[in-house]
């Protein structure tokens, strides 16, 4: 695993943390359709520091490019948008390895990547590679496959207590400080650290409790003495996205945030759709 | 005399107009556009539309374009949001535009502040980004100010159509904000709309931003919301010293009491730029943590609490900035309404935007022209005013300088940011107010870095 620039990145690791930026670290991302929309997704996703962007545009820079895509200008004309956009684009960031496809798009090579952002692509397009891949976000629409795995449910900190004393038992039996609520409940998996005497908790688990807290079998460990943190694990779970083909039959999956436009959500959905029919 | 010199000020203000108006003229020259140039901009302007401001005539003779061209926007800041708005600004057509920033560049801004390169550490940004824009886009005239918006006067800001502000500190919008309420001209009591410069307002933190349109005089100002910015974190001492439960606190009593005390480095403060301190406040933190079992000390979190990083990512400044270029397109171009007039965005949890109507506050300290009321019994000592000036949520000063008028001549009761003075003035804030010789509904005039103008309250004894 490479390090993080700390002076470049300071201000987003506040933010991120360092486990994102290192999963971020480790993504290949491509990037399709080069114009204004495109090249603005690109440079943010690069500033970000994904492993690798490749941009994609098999289209030739015209003048109406020059109007919203920031990075072409007139000596561009007549010329590949993505390998145009190139040299600026990784100026950006040196820790990020971008490189341009002017090549058509199809399934090999979305299989390489991680996460794929079609812009500027066609309703056929955008369908026939949501089914072929199982990470494609576009225009509003995001699919993460069938097996999307959520590592952190709600990205609140670990919930986790002091350990007043633990009775070596089967099942065993910790007892928490009582100045204050544990926070776990049922089914919780926790992992102990600063543990005394016991020490083998502090290096096995994690463990799934039951409130009040059983931890399974510890009766062969050595004898508690003192101190020792009790920490929540958190648990992933798995959500299963629907392909944008089934997505867009499903009027289910239309929720409307607005109760005075209560027909406007579908209305704009079928828009979209017709607007790839011109 | 008011009077004279509201009229004095509104015929300058046309003279200026018109003057920019002849100037303008030059730069209005759109022949050298390739054909098509502006058609991105000219299908909003030259069609109507079910969403379009209903007083909005489109019109094909360019006329509205030419216009766009002619607008001179001022951007304050060339940081985050400040390289998002020059570049939407300039792509949407603008051509005439200042931009203030007082900052170099850091290695930490190349992660969003995509108009700098590695080699541009260390110049200023307003200048580089400047440079940057004017290169790539042909037409567009990016004036760059290497300088603090203190630095400018009344005559300065007035040149200007319509400001964007993408900064990081609330005492620097508030100034921004007290300027432009400063060049409002009132005739009998009503506004002059001639002297409204629109203020749009951005901002970010993390994965959450804001993006706010003020009319200075008529819809709600900076100041008017003052309770919606959250107070600086200041976690109580009682809890730093004994009862620690954060590895925040652990780092503040590093901070606050064992800096002071022990002096490392000898007699000079903290400095949240040096790596030597950084790591020693970072050590004993970390001991003090260790002692009440407190985990998640880390040298970037003691450097986050130290400096008071604000943090931030590329995209959300990109969404704020593009939010903001839009309502100044909106404005400049009156084609469409603009946001009314506060929009909240937060993408750390799925996308939530919401938009809202701030309402002006009725005795706004900054845009009221409401005499500002101070209500203490003549008992009272110096040192209440002056926090209740720094600690009430409409006011929020930092550092206020008071001074009255007393037996014709002017003096100063308390002033902070000169030495020499702070020491003659500091006896009278253990002075009650009868003592310093105050009478019931005395006019006191205060400075602060928070306003350009002095705010006047007049203090009405209380029994």
């Amino acid at each position: 695993m490479t390090e993080i620039d700390e002076g470049f990145y300071s201000r987003q690791l506040y933010v991120l943390g360092h486990e994102a930026m290192h999963r971020m670290g480790a993504a290949d991302v491509l990037i399709a359709g080069m114009r204004g929309l495109g090249v603005e997704i690109a440079k943010n996703v690069i500033l970000s520091g994904v492993k690798s962007v490749t941009v994609q545009d098999e289209g030739h820079t015209g003048w109406t490019d020059l109007s919203t895509q920031f990075f072409l200008n007139e000596s561009h004309l007549g010329q590949n948008r993505a390998t145009c956009s190139l040299p600026q684009l990784s100026s950006l960031n040196s820790h990020v390895h971008v490189s341009a496809h002017p090549g058509p798009l199809d399934k090999d090579l979305l299989l390489k990547f991680q996460v794929v952002v079609l812009t500027d692509s066609s309703l056929d397009d955008q369908k026939r590679f949501a089914d072929t891949k199982d990470s494609v976000g576009n225009q509003l629409f995001c699919d993460f496959g069938k097996d999307f795995m959520v590592l952190d449910q709600d990205g609140e900190m670990p919930a986790s207590a002091m350990i007043q004393t633990i009775f070596k038992d089967n099942p065993g039996v910790v007892i928490c400080t009582d100045d204050q609520k544990h926070g776990f409940s049922d089914g919780s998996k926790v992992s102990f650290s600063g543990v005394q005497g016991m020490t083998e908790l502090n290096t096995r688990g994690p463990w799934e409790i039951k409130v009040r807290s059983y931890i399974g079998d510890i009766s062969g460990f050595s004898e508690y003495e003192r101190g020792g943190v009790v920490t929540e694990v958190k648990q992933p779970c798995t959500i299963s996205f629907k392909p944008l083909s089934e997505a867009l039959l499903d009027q289910e999956l239309l929720i409307f945030n607005d109760f005075g436009k209560m027909e406007r959500h579908k209305t704009l959905h079928l828009t979209f759709q017709a607007l790839h029919t011109l | 005399v008011l009077l004279i010199s509201y009229r004095e000020k509104k015929r300058r203000r046309i003279e200026d107009l018109t003057e920019k108006m002849a100037v303008d003229g030059g730069h209005c020259d759109i022949s050298c556009d390739w054909d098509g140039r502006w058609n991105h901009v000219r299908k909003f302007l030259e069609r109507p539309g079910p969403f379009t401001h209903p007083d909005f005539e489109p019109s094909t003779e360019c006329r509205l374009v030419k216009y766009l061209l002619t607008c001179k926007i001022l951007v304050i800041g060339a940081g985050g949001l400040g390289c998002e708005l020059l570049k939407n600004l300039a792509l949407s057509g603008f051509r005439l535009i200042h931009v203030v920033d007082m900052d170099t560049i850091d290695v930490s801004n190349l992660n969003r502040q995509f108009l700098f390169r590695p080699k541009d550490v260390g110049r200023p940004k307003a200048e580089v980004a400047a440079d940057f824009i004017n290169g790539r886009i042909p037409g567009c005239k990016v004036v760059p100010h290497f300088k603090k918006i203190q630095d400018f006067d009344e005559s300065f800001y007035r040149q200007f159509h319509i400001i964007v502000c993408g900064l990081d500190s609330v005492i620097a919008r508030r100034w921004m904000n007290g300027m432009l309420i400063s060049l409002l001209s009132y005739e009998d009591g009503i506004l002059d709309p001639s002297s409204i410069i629109p203020l749009i307002d951005g901002g970010t933190e993390g994965f959450k931003g804001n993006a706010r349109v003020i009319l200075p005089g008529m819809t709600a100002c900076i100041d008017c919301t003052l309770e919606l910015y959250p107070p600086q974190i200041n976690f109580p001492m009682c809890t730093i010293a004994s009862m620690p439960r954060l590895p925040e606190h652990c780092i503040e009593y590093a901070r606050i009491l064992q800096w002071p005390k022990e002096k490392p480095f000898g007699e000079i403060s903290l400095d949240g730029d040096n790596p030597e301190h950084i790591q020693w406040v970072f050590d004993k933190a970390q001991e003090r943590a260790a002692e009440f079992n407190i985990t998640g000390v880390t040298y970037r979190l003691t450097q986050g609490v130290v400096k008071r990083i604000i943090p931030a990512v590329a995209s959300t400044n990109a969404v704020i900035a593009a939010a903001c270029a839009t309502e100044v397109f909106k404005i400049a171009t009156s084609a469409y309404i603009p946001l009314n007039n506060y929009l909240v965005f937060n993408d750390v949890d799925g996308l939530y935007t919401y938009t809202f109507e701030a309402e002006r506050k009725e005795n706004c300290s900054a845009c009221s022209q409401v005499p500002q009321d101070l209500q203490f019994p003549p008992s009272a000592k110096l040192q209440e005013v002056l926090e209740y000036l720094t600690e009430n949520a409409s006011l929020q000063m930092k550092s206020p300088a008071i001074t009255t008028t007393l037996e014709g001549k002017n003096k100063t009761l308390y002033l902070q940011s000169v030495k020499s003075i702070e020491e003659r003035t500091r006896p009278n804030l253990c002075k009650t107010l009868k003592e310093l010789g105050l009478s019931d509904g005395q006019e006191l005039a205060v400075a602060d870095v928070t306003t350009p103008q002095t705010v006047l309250f007049k203090l009405n004894f209380t029994t």
